[in-house]
């Protein structure tokens, strides 16, 4: 039986579609979501003991585990807190333990996943974008010169040196929306004014070299296979930091693109190094046609690559699933 | 500058008809009337260095072809590249995860066991898409019982077709749609006081026009072209109407298409589930655009929607949609419903409108 692991309320086409190709293809498959564990008050446990460590709530009849989300844990015990009679740091203090506390359930949780085929595997996924690009690089991959730093003066130096940089979140990209505002964490290009009107040194942050676009590129990566798709993202000013950023009338042009084999040799050593058996790698093809990576995202958005490109991505997904549950 | 190629973008697609082309960008969703000649010319340049295989063969219009590459070029449907090989066509792969996509059930007068038949019939096929007909006389309980049957099945949407009566049913109408958000539309037709209606819900049209029998069906416009990825590469290999479509008449029977006369079973007596899943059933599905006689010659032939019930012959299968005022041949437009030609065609199936 396949086991589909997503946070319930997330509402995604994508994965209304790969439920469609295992319907169709007679699979076998339920879902699970950390409600199951943390809001829907049924009872659980996992014990360690002589007998080693199991598991009140058996998913062994799942051998292939689609794992897509599992729980957001910024609305927990959200009652409490309102009750709470105590200081502003105290109060962000607990939250932060009790989502580290989650974090460590959740890791025991997907313990009981067993021998299961997983895609990705859950332990994997919370990969450290630095590392990511240290071992690109060390595969011989280009990646953006970068650089943590809370000082003024090595950023005028830094920016004297590549004329543009940019900087991101160490972590995930997000956004906190407002009753009127909306305000982001999320890659921005820096200007050597704004970086001069920062105090001498200022909260650590992430900064990278402006990497020059020719086009970018997304590349589902599934299993060893590689579906690559070229973003022409330099034809609209609107989009050229970043392409998250949509022009709605008149959307990038997307289509497929194919990857020198020696670049793909290397992605899918970094892939192996991650354990990392599915993902989305986004890369820039530089004027001079370099291929810079930026960044691989396990749990990734695939139907933005697999529509435009008819590659037919939920169905290579529903399939992978399946072949591994026999 | 060493970009020596002129490509166009993957998912805009040239199609070269009788006397024009036509470049359909699948992603943005626009057509684009190119002549034919610069059509031949873009599918035979290739990966070809774009400005040496003008001047090896297309030396004496080198001036035209240029502006329009600026053209095409200004308008994001190709760009110049010099490593053309790395951006390959795209696969023309299609399928779909469902053994019957779409369904037009003809409600007006079926029984509750039959409604019950039908509704567990589409689920078990995954059907996605249902069109509910009524022409003269609407059904309220009919729509609530299919409705109420179809929750927590694959079926996404629900376009409803029902005559305006009296201003009544338009609470009716909006009471269905609150209850069941898979209904997309309704659809009030017959209806003479659009004016004087307001304040709409927006899954409420109202129209005028009488739809009041099957034969409103099957007319060709290029507003309901579908300039999609998918519908493109579905009509490289099959009927653009009939592919993966079930009909179930008025009478019960089990059709492609309720306008079509062959009946392959009704559901008083056969299942449904079988009848559709058997190979002539699904004959008419693969009967796709290249074998039809005119279309074939059309460079609207694979965003275009098809008929095979109304055909200008209709004793050739393979004919042209009959409500269709396109001459690819000319490259206009006239109403089809005009040509004097079309007359005693239109008698044949009894079509007055
Ligand atoms: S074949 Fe013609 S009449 Fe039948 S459903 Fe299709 S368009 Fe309508
Ligand atoms: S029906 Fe045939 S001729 Fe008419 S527009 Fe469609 S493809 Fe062209």
């Amino acid at each position: 039986m396949i086991l589909i692991c997503k946070e319930y309320k997330e509402d995604n086409q994508s994965h209304e579609d790969v439920i469609d190709w295992l319907l169709y293809r007679n699979a076998n498959f339920s879902f699970l979501s950390g409600k199951d564990y943390y809001q829907n008050g049924e009872p659980w446990c996992i014990q360690l003991d002589d007998l080693g460590q199991r598991t009140s709530r058996s998913l062994k009849n799942y051998k292939s585990i689609w794992f897509r989300g599992f729980l957001r844990h910024r609305n927990h015990l959200m009652s409490t807190f309102g009750n709470l009679e105590t200081t502003n740091d105290n109060i962000s203090e607990l939250r932060w333990r009790i989502g580290q506390e989650i974090l460590k359930t959740n890791s025991q949780i997907f313990d009981s996943f067993g021998d299961a085929y997983t895609l990705p595997n859950p332990k994997n996924i919370k990969i450290d974008k630095f590392d990511t690009l240290r071992i690109a690089k060390q595969f011989g991959i280009e990646t953006p010169i970068s650089i943590i730093t809370n000082s003024r003066e090595k950023l005028v130096t830094f920016i004297s040196l590549h004329k543009r940089i940019i900087t991101k979140p160490l972590y995930e990209t997000v956004y906190f929306k407002e009753e009127t505002k909306t305000a982001f964490f999320k890659t921005e290009i820096l200007d050597l004014e704004t970086v001069t009107s920062l105090p001498e040194t200022f909260f650590p942050s992430f900064f990278q070299a402006y990497v020059e676009k020719d086009i970018e590129l997304r590349i589902f990566y599934i299993e060893g296979e590689f579906y690559p798709m070229a973003i022409f993202s330099q034809l609209d000013p609107k989009t050229k930091t970043d392409f998250r950023n949509y022009n709605e009338e008149k959307p990038n042009r997307n289509v497929p693109y194919i990857l020198p084999d020696d670049l793909q040799k290397k992605l899918d050593q970094l892939m192996n190094k991650l354990k990392l058996n599915t993902g989305s790698i986004d890369l820039i093809k530089t004027p001079d046609k370099k291929y810079v990576f930026l960044e691989v995202n396990p749990t990734g958005q695939f139907g933005f690559t697999s529509k435009p490109c008819n590659y037919y991505l939920e169905d290579i997904i529903a399939q992978t699933l399946i072949k591994n549950d026999q | 500058m060493n970009k020596m190629t002129f490509k166009l973008f993957a998912n805009c697609k040239i199609v070269i008809g009788a006397k024009n082309a036509s470049i359909c960008d699948l992603q943005r969703g626009n057509i684009y009337s190119i002549p034919k000649e610069l059509g031949a010319f873009l599918l035979k340049s290739k990966n070809k260095k774009t400005l040496r295989f003008i001047e090896d063969k297309f030396k004496n219009d080198k001036e035209t072809i240029l502006e329009y590459l600026a053209y095409l070029e200004k308008n994001e449907i190709g760009f110049w590249t010099d490593e053309p090989e790395r951006f390959p066509e795209l696969n023309t792969e299609w399928k779909s995860p469902e053994q019957i996509n779409n369904a037009i059930i003809e409600l007006e007068k079926l029984e509750e066991n039959e409604i019950i038949k039908i509704v567990v019939a589409l689920k078990n096929l995954l059907c996605k898409h249902i069109e509910l007909r009524f022409y003269k006389n609407n059904s309220l309980d009919r729509i609530d019982l299919f409705m109420r049957l179809s929750i927590n099945s694959t079926i996404r949407s629900v376009i409803i077709y029902i005559p305006y009566s009296s201003s009544l049913i338009l609470n009716n109408a909006n009471d269905l749609i609150v209850k069941y958000p898979q209904i997309s539309f309704i659809i009030l037709h017959s209806c003479d006081k659009i004016d004087l209606i307001k304040n709409l819900n927006p899954k409420i049209k109202l129209t005028s026009r009488k739809i009041d029998s099957r034969h409103h069906c099957g007319t060709i416009d290029p507003k309901l072209f579908s300039i999609k990825l998918p519908v493109f590469m579905e009509s490289l290999k099959f009927n653009s109407c009939l592919n993966k479509k079930l009909s179930i008449d008025i009478n019960g029977d089990i059709k492609n298409c309720p306008s079509m006369p062959k009946s392959y079973g009704n559901i008083k007596t056969d299942d449904i589930e079988t009848t559709a899943s058997s190979n002539v059933f699904k004959k008419s599905w693969s009967i796709h655009k290249d074998l039809i006689s005119t279309c074939k010659d059309c460079e609207f032939k694979y965003v275009c929607t098809d008929c095979r019930a109304y055909l200008e012959d209709p004793k050739n299968q393979l004919s042209k949609p009959l409500k269709c005022g396109y001459d690819p041949y000319k490259g206009v437009w006239e109403n089809w419903s005009k040509n004097p030609l079309k007359q005693k065609v239109k008698e044949y199936y009894h079509i007055e409108l």
